[in-house]
């Protein structure tokens, strides 16, 4: 329980965690589309190379990026069974109703490499951006929406005070959780509406705990002369690097590259 | 009585986080001991207490109570946790009932107690912490700091354990709130003739309540003897971080400078009633 | 005029109902720059209640405070008070806003509106000052609470402070933090001439400031240097206030007749009085 840590950012120092964190969000889109705009295989193959070269030069280890596939292989499996059986033309092989196609076998392979991309890729951003720095490019990345009234700064502060919380608020649901024990709480065994009961002596402590440390937070940042985004400035700001606009060059490149394979061959996928 | 043979205990075996934060210790308490456990933080005494009434399984070792071993039978290990009483840091983070004597009575019905017994041991446990009775209708909430500790270790002792564990129950208090809770357990322990292990920061405290004193430094149980014979050994306990009381310090000297009084007096009561008989025989030599 | 006045404060925490509790009952205090002010005495004696005062983050029931003039009910001016009187809580925990120890000491000037260099330059010189610069880049909740606390005060540091209020500042912290933050504290005092006050219910705390000002039930009892204050045992036993044990010997001894003239506040010194007695 003490050992969750927010996010997963793996710190580092490869050209991944240098990049601006805006470009990196911006890119990560980037590469989703490109996932969902892929109609045949070769196009599909030059997002994953896309995605596959983002993850060599992050040097995180590979292990970390199976474990986060494994979060979704359900999805995964599911979504290819489905296709499987839902595909058009000659059915290679039947059985009751269900029947295999050629198509359906393509579609599945298809869209499972999409999914699985997709998590790569998110992954990739995750793992190599801290969450202050994903938070502070949120912040600056939607900056034109306060043009229109939405509350950019405050959603930004809410998701860096979260941040700042959990682990604390983790840490303490463990030592409550220890203090009831020690007086004979049983979390452990009987059923459903037992054991939902026998969190009641963790849950409203917690909660006590947290509106007091709500109360003593906005004392502290009322007497740090908080008061919203306006006349605040950064300390650190984020500046783009001459290797950033070469990340951009290359990638403006590569979608010459993505559009013109996305010609070349007929669509795979049709449903 | 409470025992450990070779206890140890290692967090996060398997990651880069591991470290040993109890290493074979073996220690032996009578039945009725007033215990002081010290030593600085990351010292490992946390872990011990924990160790002790069976909220954490140790890595290697056995903790026996009554010369039985608690995780002998690893279901009914609640068992021992009602007879080792725990009372953890700031207690008072634990209470959540409607009233004070309903979050009492929590410890004695998770027992298995009736209502009817549960009520009157939760009765006897707020007279022995010093609530009066008119705050045990109230919601624990309402409660000012002080009260709300003590409301919180009344809790522990409704259970009546064998064994009670306090860890620093005085921190954060001012010295009025501290005083009367010490004068509470010590009254506590001395009616009720139980174990008492009393985990402190304050040298003062121990000095003042403390039977045998257990050292712990970086895991180990480096003392654990009579606390005049602990606080005797000054560079000792400086190994670990720690300190003699003032009045320990100042006796210690004089003793040093030659004069014939006891090096480990621990109140200022013991050393008016040394001093004074050689201050006074010096005057009259004049 | 002195730096920070107090006149004739009054606080009520419900001051619309028929019972009226005074939290504070019409204080009267000055404190000139400079100075280290420890505020002394039990939980509820409304010595916090004085701390959220002094920077306007409570207003008084009546009276009025001034920080070198300038009213601390006084809106337009928030800021300028609040910059000028930081405020350091209990909980070190509670009062850290970002998850890395250098943009959370950032906080208070970024509100301010610093341009960003001038920002990195007091973040740098607030962490060197609380020795903390080492960890500028760690998560705050792997810290030790010595080292929370000491990044909570370097987090008011930067925002260039007149006088820091510190309530309670190491209640929950262990005999180590404890000394870690008190020779912060002495040191912020000493060199960077800031003016210090001190709520606490610590005497070992208490003895190390200039002064001391002993609060019981929201007014002040009394006010001097550390010796007057502790020399008067039979006052700080009334009041339930420690006595250091050395203070309390002596105190013991004269009592018993001994040509005992002064009363010692720390070990050394009560040695050298007992030596002399002796011979």
């Amino acid at each position: 329980m003490m050992d969750i840590t927010i996010g997963q950012f793996f710190p580092g120092k490869s050209i991944m965690h240098k990049i601006d964190p805006r470009l990196k969000i911006c890119l990560t889109i980037f590469s989703i589309v490109l996932l969902f705009m892929a109609q045949n295989f070769l196009s599909l193959a030059v997002a994953v190379a896309f995605i596959f070269i983002g993850m060599l030069i992050s040097k995180v280890p590979v292990k970390l990026y199976l474990k986060s596939i494994r979060a979704v292989i359900f999805i995964v499996v599911f979504t290819s069974l489905l296709n499987v059986f839902y595909g058009t033309g000659e059915p290679i092989a039947q059985f009751w109703v269900f029947k295999v196609t050629v198509n359906g076998i393509l579609n599945s392979v298809f869209i499972s490499t999409r999914i699985i991309s997709l998590i790569l890729a998110s992954s990739v951003l995750t793992f190599t951006t801290s969450p202050t720095q994903l938070t502070d490019a949120i912040e600056r990345l939607l900056k034109p929406l306060t043009y229109i009234k939405v509350p950019v700064h405050e959603f930004a502060m809410i998701m860096t005070i979260a941040l700042r919380f959990v682990p604390l608020l983790l840490e303490e649901t463990d030592k409550i959780m220890q203090a009831q024990k020690a007086r004979g709480a049983d979390m452990e065994s009987g059923g459903m509406v037992q054991r939902i009961k026998a969190m009641i002596p963790v849950l409203i402590p917690l909660f006590v705990s947290a509106f007091r440390r709500a109360y003593d937070l906005a004392t502290a940042m009322e007497s740090r002369c908080y008061h919203g985004g306006e006349g605040r400035t950064k300390m650190k700001i984020l500046k783009m690097q001459k290797s950033d606009f070469f990340v951009i060059l290359l990638v403006l490149i590569l979608l010459v590259v993505f559009l013109l394979s996305n010609r070349i061959f007929p669509p795979v996928f049709m449903m | 009585m409470i025992e450990t043979k070779g206890l140890s205990y290692r967090y996060s075996v398997g990651t880069p986080f591991e470290k040993e934060a109890v290493k074979e210790v073996s220690i032996q308490i009578q039945t009725g001991e007033f215990v002081g456990l010290i030593g600085h933080t990351g010292s490992g005494k946390s872990t011990l207490i924990q160790l002790l009434n069976g909220l954490i399984k140790p890595t290697s070792g056995q903790i026996l109570l009554d010369g039985k071993d608690i995780w002998a039978e690893p279901k009914k290990i609640r068992d021992v946790r009602f007879k080792v009483g725990m009372v953890f840091q700031y207690p008072e983070y634990q209470l959540f009932e409607e009233t004070v004597l309903k979050d009492i009575m929590f410890g004695p019905k998770n027992m298995g107690l009736s209502d009817e017994e549960a009520k009157k041991r939760a009765e006897e446990a707020a007279a022995f912490t010093g609530l009066k009775p008119e705050l045990l209708e109230k919601s624990p909430f309402e409660l000012s700091g002080g009260e709300k500790r003590r409301a919180a270790i009344a809790g522990v002792i409704a259970m009546d354990p064998e064994v009670l564990i306090l860890d620093e129950p005085t921190a954060g208090l001012d010295p009025r709130g501290r005083d009367v809770l010490l004068t509470q357990i010590r009254s506590y322990h001395q009616q009720r003739g139980n174990t008492v292990l009393l985990v402190s920061h304050s040298m003062e405290d121990v000095a003042r309540m403390a039977d045998r004193i257990l050292v712990m430094n970086k895991g180990e149980a480096q003392l654990f003897d009579e606390t005049k014979k602990v606080f005797s050994q000054a560079k000792s306990l400086e190994k670990a971080g720690l300190r003699v009381p003032q009045i320990t310090k100042i006796m210690q000297q004089l003793h040093e400078m030659g004069l014939t009084v006891d090096p480990a007096t621990l109140t200022v009561d013991d050393a008016v009633r040394q001093l004074l008989p050689i201050l006074q025989q010096g005057g009259m030599q004049k | 005029m002195a730096f920070i006045e107090v006149e004739n404060v009054h606080f009520s925490y419900n001051p619309n109902e028929i019972n009226v509790v005074e939290a504070l009952d019409g204080v009267n205090l000055s404190i000139e720059q400079g100075e280290f002010v420890a505020i002394l005495g039990h939980n509820g004696c409304g010595k916090s209640t004085m701390a959220q005062l002094f920077n306007g983050m409570l207003a008084p029931t009546a009276g009025k405070i001034t920080i070198s003039g300038v009213l601390t009910t006084d809106e337009e001016k928030q800021f300028e008070v609040r910059s000028a009187v930081g405020l350091v809580q209990q909980n070190p925990d509670n009062q850290m806003v970002a998850g890395i120890v250098e943009e959370d000491v950032a906080f208070g000037p970024e509100n301010l509106g610093v341009p960003p260099l001038e920002i990195r330059q007091r973040v740098d010189e607030a962490l060197k000052t609380v020795d903390m610069y080492a960890y500028r880049t760690h998560a705050p909740h792997k810290l030790s609470g010595g080292q929370k606390q000491r990044v909570a005060i370097a987090g008011i540091i930067a925002m260039e402070p007149k006088c820091i209020v510190l309530d309670e500042p190491t209640a929950m912290l262990d005999p180590r933090g404890r000394t870690e933050v008190m020779e912060t504290i002495q040191k912020l005092n000493r060199e960077n001439g800031i003016t210090i006050i001190l709520i606490t219910h610590y005497m070992d705390e208490a003895v190390q400031a200039g002064r001391v000002v002993v609060m019981d039930s929201g007014h002040i009892l009394k006010d001097g240097t550390p010796k007057e204050i502790f020399s008067d045992v039979p006052f700080l036993k009334k009041h339930d206030l420690d006595v250091p044990q050395v203070t309390e010997l002596m105190y013991r001894l004269k009592g018993a007749g001994l040509p005992v003239a002064d009363m010692p506040l720390e070990t050394e010194e009560g040695l050298r009085m007992l030596a002399e007695l002796i011979q």
